[in-house]
């Protein structure tokens, strides 16, 4: 836009008032022409701000619906990115269920991701434990079941010999010695008849006894392990000194799955000490406390290696004497030097309903 | 004066076998006969008998000695002798023990039965002549009681760790209850049996019950 100072010329005036009057007059329009523009630019200006007025609410809503879709998006979004994350972990978290429910036999698949892998293996680790657990449960079941049943069926077998084919033959003697003495029977043959009978009373007596001695169910541990003693100090000539503490006349009496398992690795024992030992003295001590029985067999003999009896052939004594203690709920320990004898102790605990 | 019989027996050739042998004698009368564990119970208080012959292996839901003791309760008048096959002197105590009068094995010869019979009746006992032998030894195997000599005295220390021994621990455990290591253990129970001469653990043992140490 130019000055708007007035041109003017001195001296020569009329001659150019013509076309100052012209220039003037193109100024005046202009000015008219800027002022119009100015209005319409204000005008403009004024209607912009009154249509801004006009949009503030409706633009508030729109960004706020924005705001709250967007929200929402976002959180579909991550539920469903969670989800996409937790996905290789649901199976693990199924295989924890199952095992436990104690169903071992179907180990989690290992997922890919590292970490996952790292977490399947210890899971497995774990299922293969609970397995491991559950084979060892069932197995002490069964063996329980084995060796009370074996001991059921000696009872019985040694009973059925002592009571039935014992007192038949003691029957059978009392009438063979009634014929004799009536003279309906020679008396040479009478005798000669008699010395076989006894002879198999004795056999069938003893072959109960050595199944399992009616000692033990009648008067119980002490009295049948004072009649084990008896026949191996004979048998052997080894002095077994014996000495019980709080079982005289046991009462009230013992269990008869703890007295028999006692009485069984007490003749394992005493065997093993006649057959390797060479032992002069053998001590064999039974002691009842309220809340335990605990058995001692001690010997100054020769002693062995006590991990080296369970690679050999004697191994199965050993194991079988810990398995009876096992099954009760006690420990077997066996200390042995080689030259300095063995000492073998056997804890039972009883419970309170026994004691 | 006869002395009247009741024969207890689950065999009836057994029965029938004594009873011909018994009929012989002219002091003796069998009075009555019983088969199982019930029916002596109830001839001994039906029957009016000296002595009872009881077989201790008779069908019921007693045991042999759990019998013998309810019959020599139920009529202490009436004497108990047992016929038995056991050749044991465990049950040869416990059959005195709970109030019987003979023991005789069945085995063993008619002669034996008459003199546990007559031995009864008179209130004396007998013990089967097979037996004999094995009841000294059973009573020569007692042990004789165990006591300190003067000059062999346990340390109150010593008698500690003899009762701890007593009760089944080991020198390891016994070190862990009093505190003291498990050589201090071991040189105290080599002490202990020393000064009272005693061979081993069962030993102790006797010494701890004999002097009161343990119950």
């Amino acid at each position: 836009m130019c000055s708007r100072r007035p041109l003017q010329w001195r001296g020569r005036r009329d001659s150019v008032a013509a076309p100052i009057e012209r220039v003037r007059a193109a100024v005046r329009s202009l000015e008219g022409r800027r002022a119009v523009a100015e209005e319409s630019y204000h005008a403009v200006l004024k209607r912009r701000a009154e249509r801004g007025k006009n949009i503030l609410k409706p633009g508030f809503w729109r960004q706020a619906w924005l705001v709250l879709s967007g929200l929402a998006i976002a959180l579909v979004l991550s539920w469903f990115a969670a989800r996409a994350a937790s996905r290789p972990v649901l199976p693990l978290i199924a295989a924890a269920r199952r095992t436990g429910s104690g169903l071992v036999d179907q180990p989690a698949a290992v997922p890919t991701d590292p970490d996952l892998a790292q977490v399947a293996f210890a899971l497995n680790e774990m299922t293969a434990l609970v397995a491991s657990r559950a084979r060892e449960e069932g197995r002490r079941q069964l063996l329980d079941r084995t060796i009370s049943s074996l001991e059921d069926e000696r009872r019985r077998i040694a009973r059925e010999l002592h009571d039935d084919v014992g007192q038949s033959l003691s029957a059978l003697l009392m009438e063979l010695r009634a014929q004799k003495s009536a003279g309906v029977l020679a008396s040479m043959l009478g005798s000669e008849l008699e010395v076989r009978v006894l002879g198999l009373i004795d056999s069938v007596y003893r072959m109960a006894l050595d199944l399992r001695p009616a000692l033990l169910d009648d008067l119980g541990l002490i009295a049948a392990l004072g009649r084990q003693i008896e026949e191996l100090t004979a048998r052997h000539g080894l002095p077994i000194d014996f000495q019980s503490v709080g079982l005289e006349r046991e009462m009230p009496r013992l269990p008869r799955g703890i007295k028999t398992a006692l009485y069984r690795v007490a003749q394992e024992a005493l065997h093993n000490i006649m057959r390797h030992a060479h032992a002069q003295r053998v001590s064999l001590v039974v002691i009842r406390r309220p809340d335990e029985v605990v058995l001692l067999v001690e010997d100054d003999g020769v002693g062995f290696d006590v991990e080296s009896i369970r690679h050999s052939a004697d191994a199965l004594g050993v194991l079988g004497m810990e398995e009876r203690v096992t099954l009760c709920g006690g420990t077997l320990t066996i200390e042995s030097t080689p030259g300095q004898g063995t000492n073998l102790r056997a804890r039972i605990p009883l419970s309170e309903a026994i004691s | 004066m006869t002395i009247r019989i009741l024969v207890a027996d689950d065999h009836t050739v057994f029965r029938s076998g004594l009873r011909a042998l018994l009929q012989r004698e002219a002091d003796l009368e069998i009075v009555g006969e019983a088969g199982c564990a019930d029916e002596v119970l109830e001839r001994l208080q039906t029957t009016q008998s000296d002595v009872l012959l009881l077989d201790l292996a008779m069908p019921g839901g007693l045991s042999g000695p759990q019998l013998a003791e309810a019959a020599a309760k139920a009529q202490p008048a009436v004497r108990v002798v047992v016929l038995t096959m056991h050749e044991d002197t465990h049950y040869l105590r416990e059959m005195f023990r709970v109030g019987v009068h003979g023991y005789v094995l069945k085995k063993s010869g008619i002669e034996d039965v008459l003199r546990a019979i007559r031995a009864a009746a008179l209130g004396e006992f007998y013990v089967d002549s097979a037996l004999g032998g094995l009841t000294v030894s059973s009573l020569l195997a007692q042990p004789a009681p165990v006591t300190e000599a003067p000059g062999a005295v346990l340390t109150a220390r010593e008698r500690e760790v003899c009762r701890w021994l007593a009760l089944g621990y080991t020198n390891a455990e016994v070190g862990r209850e009093l505190f003291i290591s498990e050589r201090t253990v071991e040189s105290h129970r080599t002490s202990i049996m020393a000064k009272l001469q005693l061979p081993n653990r069962a030993g102790l043992v006797r010494f701890a019950l004999d002097s009161g140490l343990i119950k």
